[in-house]
């Protein structure tokens, strides 16, 4: 890894983390396309624990992304993984 | 032979702030100084007695700088431009301002046209949502955590200072070298 290189990775992790908490504000305020748009350009990872997260607070039961509660779940785990991201969760 | 004390790393860090004391700092910068300054290992009374007088001259600067802010954001010509430069004024004025300042600026976007209205309803969802999810103050926070970094990492050549992040981040950083390879 080149200084330049890492240097420039930083510079794209943190725009991942921005292009993030935009996805989940998009949930938040009922942007459903623009949001689920945002989702699929999520690494698969990524996205994965995100479906376990809202799998998981929403006790197992589907969810209606229109519905404002629904909503707010949603940009809540992404929140929750971009903190993950952030290192924020590691003990 | 008579021994010669050197200035210890702190003392050396605390004089590298006390110069830019003397720069056209913007808020954040201030921010960024503070943040440094609690950050270090503040051993002796002296590196804290210099590091609170330090705190004092730049809570001093403050006032002054965030009523430029204000007249600058008050002279900007469109109300997008407005909320851009009230947003990092937000934490240092009193709720009761900034609501002000906040109605007053969809006023004024309530006289423009439909793009102006949804691109200041836009801006203003930026801001409830970030004062909602304090999370993210911390991703800008670490955005500026991150420029320090990169800029290190840059002058010297070196990637030691990726030392600085935590297992997760530098999982992250590798991520996106990968991505961008």
């Amino acid at each position: 890894m080149s200084p330049e290189g890492a240097s420039h990775a930083i510079e794209e992790y943190m725009k991942a983390l921005r292009k993030q908490a935009s996805i989940a504000e998009s949930f938040y305020y009922g942007r459903i396309g623009e949001g689920i748009e945002g989702l699929l350009e999520l690494p698969e990872d990524v996205r994965l624990k995100i479906d376990q997260l809202i799998w998981d607070a929403a006790g197992g039961e589907a969810i209606d992304p229109t519905d404002p509660e629904a909503g707010e779940l949603i940009a809540d785990a992404i929140l929750f993984s971009l903190e993950e991201r952030m290192g924020l969760h590691a003990s | 032979m008579g021994s010669m004390s050197f200035p210890s790393k702190e003392m050396m860090q605390l004089a590298s702030f006390e110069a830019r004391l003397g720069e056209d700092l913007s808020l954040q910068d201030i921010e960024e100084i503070e943040q440094q300054i609690v950050g270090l290992n503040q051993t002796t009374d002296k590196t804290r007695g210099i590091a609170v007088g330090l705190f004092n001259r730049l809570e001093a600067k403050k006032p002054a700088l965030i009523d430029r802010g204000i007249v600058k954001m008050e002279q900007a010509s469109d109300p997008v431009s407005k909320i851009k430069l009230l947003t990092p004024l937000i934490g240092y004025l009193e709720p009761s301002a900034v609501d002000e300042k906040l109605e007053a600026i969809k006023l004024e976007a309530s006289l423009c046209d439909q793009k102006i209205q949804d691109a200041v309803q836009k801006q203003l969802e930026h801001l409830e949502f970030a004062q909602q999810k304090p999370v993210i103050y911390e991703v800008e926070g670490l955005r500026a955590e991150m420029e320090r970094i990169a800029q290190k990492i840059e002058e010297s050549g070196t990637l030691d200072a990726l030392k600085l992040l935590n297992p997760v981040q530098l999982g992250e950083v590798r991520r996106a070298i990968a991505r961008i390879a």
